[in-house]
């Protein structure tokens, strides 16, 4: 009996040495969550199916090209970059799950992909307390910013920039400025942003804005829309859409035969959308932080992509893989500046002074060294080609 | 086990059970729901909460269609409105998060009464399809009464508590969730048994001939909306604080048809059925994850870009396969195993 | 007055294409008595199948026509034969939702083969807007308008004309009193959900000539319910005239109301209409026996 009692006893004092030796030896290591000695793992929730798939997938795919190109020039400081793709499918609720699954289940070490604008927000309790490094590319938006996480660096314009620039284009450089003005926007927060752009250079240059339209998310049918800007006598319109409206909004106005001067936002960049809207005949302007397929600096990332990538990735690569590739490299340089002891406070402190990080033209410089944590980029203004089905960039990369 | 097919007496026949083993066992899952925490980890406890959180308005849909018998695709739009009236209530007004949920419940109740009137001259698809158009409706309304929902933005929502204990962590929420699950388990169970749940069924398998044997057919079926509606609207509350924050892209019409798959699955008009269907579906992303990851490497290069769409087609091949093989649902499987368990050996 | 035509014209086109939708539906309930969930994922497959088959070279658009009109019948009778036919007997409730099966699983089936990008749609009519009385149409919203009227006065032929059409009315009058009076019930559902493939090939066409190949096609089947409802689920004509009615009744109310109620306006209608007549302006109402 009283032997039994002590080989228990020895049995437990044994375990508690082994166990105070092992937090001993990983105190030691000082390699924090989703760090080894040979790996970095980071994770992404992007919507890679539903409705917003083709940019949650481009998205990933620049993610996967950034990983793909430094893991071939051997890795950061001597460890190779992973990362875990979730699908939160476009639906906040799910993006909060997905999230929560990559910070406690697969302990990843950082974020780079951070889904829609109102998803992020959702997310952000979660991330918040993590106090894990994030990483925000694909859907800037105030609210992630306002108040500051320190944990948590944006990369992007306020969505406001891509109604304002391609207005005071419009003004200063085609000589619109006593045309009508109109917007024709999608009734969410991110189209509301782009009016309250328009509604900004409205009232800097005192321009006559006859028409503000909304439209439902998911409207294919905008007869009655264009209508009513016809009606208004509307000739220089901004819309403020997403992907294939454009392109339907386009043929509206072909039909009506309205000869008007057009801008859109970045997503109107996208090759498929180009191609679509090309039978209506319209050179429409498209502001864009990032370089597009024919920029030089995006021929060469596509050429990239064509070796490293996937023939369905390479396929639809487009501005949300630029920008899928820029994020992840942004976060790779953090780590890299750690040097060989990466810790998330290390990586969040070097991002905090991150400042003119430049990505090969892809973009203006990247700098976090202000109070939000965001890089307010520099914007670049192309114009659409409708014979060849692509576009050509009108200004460089300017600060507005 | 024995078969409890035969009473001797009324008290045996509305109890909800005469079998002492029953009540163990429930006790026993209980208990073993409750260990939960020690096993799983954040995202387990996650996944585990939403299908409690989920059965709460399954289970409400299932007392509308598979007991009363009126189908409806409204679901997304009472969960939308109990998940907005959980926050409105608590930012905006002030109110205790824990009164807010019944009061959340009592919101989608009475909106509920906007497709319960039109229902009682409406009858099968015509009913489904006037309840589709309420969730697209509500979706709109949302959208456009800004100042009241602060539109497309969406809301954040305070973290339950209840006098002063603050449920915010995963864990604590998960144990109110099951809290809430059991309680409306009981509800459900004792409504079955009262004199509406029997006039609900009446109701579901001959209206008319109900209303001849003077059951008030406009009573119950505006009941089984406002009840239905009323557990959907404590559902989505309960969303709302698990995942503290509101949208209308969270309760997308596809939510109702999932709600009905849920159903399906696992077996109409019972009880465990819902719980079961609900857990199924909602893990269904899960098994088929571990199941692509099992498959090893190549598998998963080979299907990479494509695995959400795969996913995707398992998930209807599953619901086809279910309805095709076993229209009863698992609650029908768990019948015809507990009947050859108790047949055996003689059982076919 | 230019306003308010050209808001009719085009709530005409974009009607024409609920219209399509709707008679599929139509079709399917009217012989089976259940509602096709799943009609809105047809038009879909048989859209990128047309593209597909598009791009045989030198084909014109009347070969490819016929070839995507045989495409969908075959896949009406496959549908009918595999995932239908055996759930006879079963609650409706579970046949339904069959359908609902089935759409997930085409819906990610095509996304699966074809790819999410949207694509151009090849204009066999070429670009041109076609201008005639003041008003200006593309020839896709024309083909739209034009298959409507046709596959109208066909099915108004066909239901008072043909024997299967007959037959047809007789079988969801009363399956039991047809099957004793010599028709042929199962093949008579086979037929019936061959022709609602056959719309929903119209209709996606439709809806690829207008706009574009894209999987938010699938949703156009959500957007035909209203016109179903409205004309009344078991009448094919009804449906087509729903269509065109919720058509202009949105695109006038988001005219001259504005504010994206637009969307809404064609379900608010229907809760309206059914208040008065549950069963939508044309259908016949269910007689229950007790």
């Amino acid at each position: 009996m009283h032997k039994r009692n002590e080989a228990i006893g020895n049995r437990t004092r044994g375990a508690l040495v082994a166990l105070a030796a092992w937090g001993v030896a990983s105190a030691a290591l000082a390699q924090d969550v989703g760090v080894t000695a040979t790996e970095i793992l980071i994770g992404e929730v992007q919507p890679m199916s539903g409705p917003a798939s083709l940019i949650g997938k481009a998205g990933a795919a620049g993610s996967k090209l950034a990983i793909a190109e430094i893991n071939a020039a051997g890795g950061i400081n001597g460890r190779k970059l992973r990362a875990i793709y979730e699908d939160d499918g476009y639906v906040p609720a799910r993006s909060v799950s997905a999230v929560k699954k990559l910070i406690d289940s697969d302990k990843v070490f950082g974020l780079t992909g951070t889904t829609g604008s109102s998803h992020m927000v959702a997310m952000l309790p979660a991330i918040e307390e993590a106090k894990i490094p994030t990483i925000v590319h694909m859907a800037p938006n105030p609210a992630v910013v306002t108040p500051r996480r320190p944990n948590v660096f944006m990369i992007g314009p306020d969505y406001d920039y891509a109604g304002y620039v391609p207005i005071r284009y419009m003004v200063e450089k085609m000589g619109k400025k006593g045309g009508k003005f109109a917007i024709l926007y999608q009734d969410d927060d991110f189209g509301k942003a782009l009016l309250a752009g328009y509604q900004k250079a409205v009232k800097e240059f005192g321009l006559n804005s006859v028409a503000e339209i909304s439209f439902k998310r998911g409207a294919k049918d905008f007869s009655a829309e264009v209508l009513t800007l016809k009606e208004k006598g509307a000739n220089a319109i901004y819309l403020g859409t997403l992907t294939t409206e454009s392109a339907s909004i386009m043929s509206e106005l072909r039909r009506l035969d309205m000869d008007a001067t057009l801008g859109t936002l970045w997503a109107g960049q996208l090759p498929a959308a180009v191609k679509l809207a090309a039978p209506s005949g319209y050179q429409y302007l498209i502001p864009d932080y990032y370089a597009s397929n024919y920029d030089p600096a995006g021929v060469t990332l596509m050429a990239s992509a064509k070796k490293l990538l996937g023939a369905d990735d390479y396929a639809n690569f487009n501005r949300y893989t630029v920008s899928g590739y820029v994020g992840t490299m942004v976060f790779a340089e953090g780590v890299r500046r750690c040097g060989a002891n990466v810790t998330r406070t290390c990586v969040i402190s070097q991002l905090d002074k991150l400042k003119d990080f430049k990505v090969g033209g892809l973009s203006g410089p990247v700098s976090f060294d202000n109070p939000k944590g965001q890089a307010v980029m520099p914007i670049k203004l192309f114009q659409t080609d409708p014979e060849s089905g692509t576009v050509k960039a009108l200004t460089d990369f300017i600060a507005y | 086990m024995r078969s409890r097919t035969y009473q001797v007496s009324y008290a045996g026949l509305v109890s909800l059970s005469t079998q002492p083993a029953t009540w163990w066992w429930s006790f026993a899952g209980l208990a073993l729901l409750a260990l939960a925490p020690a096993w799983f980890g954040s995202h387990g406890l996650n996944m585990l909460t939403t299908i409690f959180v989920v059965s709460i308005g399954v289970l409400g849909l299932n007392l509308l269609s598979g007991v009363a018998g009126q189908i409806s695709l409204g679901h997304a739009g009472f969960l939308l409105i109990g998940a907005y009236a959980q926050a409105i209530l608590t930012t905006d007004y002030r109110i205790p998060t824990l009164l807010a949920i019944p009061m959340a419940g009592g919101v989608a109740a009475v909106a509920s009464l906007v497709v319960g009137v039109p229902s009682l001259r409406l009858k099968g698809l015509y009913l489904a399809i006037t309840t589709l158009a309420f969730t697209f409706i509500v979706r709109h309304v949302v959208l456009f009464a800004e100042e009241v929902t602060r539109g497309s933005a969406g809301m954040p929502v305070e973290a339950l508590s209840v006098l002063g204990v603050s449920f915010k962590g995963d864990q604590r929420f998960y144990y109110a969730a099951l809290a809430m699950l059991v309680l409306f388990v009981f509800i459900t169970l004792n409504l079955m048994r009262t004199r509406i749940g029997r006039a609900w069924l009446a109701l579901r398998d001959h209206d008319i001939a109900a209303r001849a044997m003077g059951i008030d057919l406009m009573r119950y079926k505006l009941l089984a909306f406002m009840v239905s509606a009323f557990y959907t609207g404590v559902a989505g509350a309960m969303v709302a604080l698990q995942t503290r924050f509101v949208n209308v892209d969270t309760f997308s019409v596809l939510i109702s048809i999932e709600a009905l798959a849920m159903i399906i699955v696992g077996g109409m008009g019972r009880v465990h059925g819902a719980i079961l269907g609900a857990a199924l579906i909602l893990l269904l992303p899960e098994l088929l994850n571990l199941g692509f990851d099992a498959a090893g490497d190549g598998v998963r290069t080979l299907m990479a870009d494509r695995i959400y769409e795969i996913k995707g087609l398992m998930y209807g091949v599953v619901i086809l396969l279910f309805l095709r093989l076993e229209p009863e649902g698992l609650a029908g499987i768990w019948r015809k195993s507990k009947r050859f368990w108790v047949q055996w050996p003689l059982s076919q | 007055m230019n306003y308010f035509l050209n808001l009719v014209t085009s709530g005409l086109v974009i009607g024409s294409l609920y219209g399509l939708v709707a008679m599929g539906f139509a079709i399917v309930y009217r012989a089976t008595g259940m509602v096709n969930f799943a009609q809105g994922e047809v038009m879909m497959l048989i859209a990128y199948i047309s593209f597909s088959l598009a791009t045989i070279p030198g084909i014109g658009f009347g070969p490819l026509l016929v070839c995507v009109l045989a495409v969908s019948v075959l896949l009406g009778l496959a549908i009918e034969r595999v995932f239908i036919r055996p759930m006879l007997g079963e609650p409706m409730f579970s046949r339904v939702m069959v359908t609902i099966g089935l759409a997930v699983v085409i819906r990610s089936v095509v996304i699966l083969v074809w790819g999410v990008e949207p694509t151009a749609f090849p204009r066999p009519f070429g670009n041109a807007v076609i201008r005639f009385a003041g008003l200006a149409l593309y020839p896709g919203q024309i083909f739209a308008l034009v298959s409507l009227a046709v596959l109208c006065v066909l099915m108004w032929l066909f239901f008072s004309r043909s024997r299967i059409g007959i037959a047809m009315r007789a079988t969801s009058n009363n399956e039991t009193t047809a099957l004793l009076m010599g028709i042929n019930v199962k093949r008579i559902s086979g037929i019936a959900w061959a022709l609602s493939a056959v719309f929903a090939a119209f209709a996606g066409l439709a809806f690829c000539l207008m706009f574009s190949l894209e999987p938010e096609i699938s949703q156009m089947g959500l957007r035909g319910f209203p016109a179903t409802i409205l004309g009344g689920l078991d009448s094919v004509i009804g449906g087509a005239l729903g269509g065109l009615v919720i058509g202009v009744f949105e695109n006038l109310a988001g005219g001259y109301l504005g504010r994206g109620l637009k969307e809404i306006a064609g379900f608010v209608l229907i809760i309206v209409v059914l208040m008065v007549k549950p069963y939508g302006l044309f259908g016949q109402r269910e007689i229950e026996r007790v």
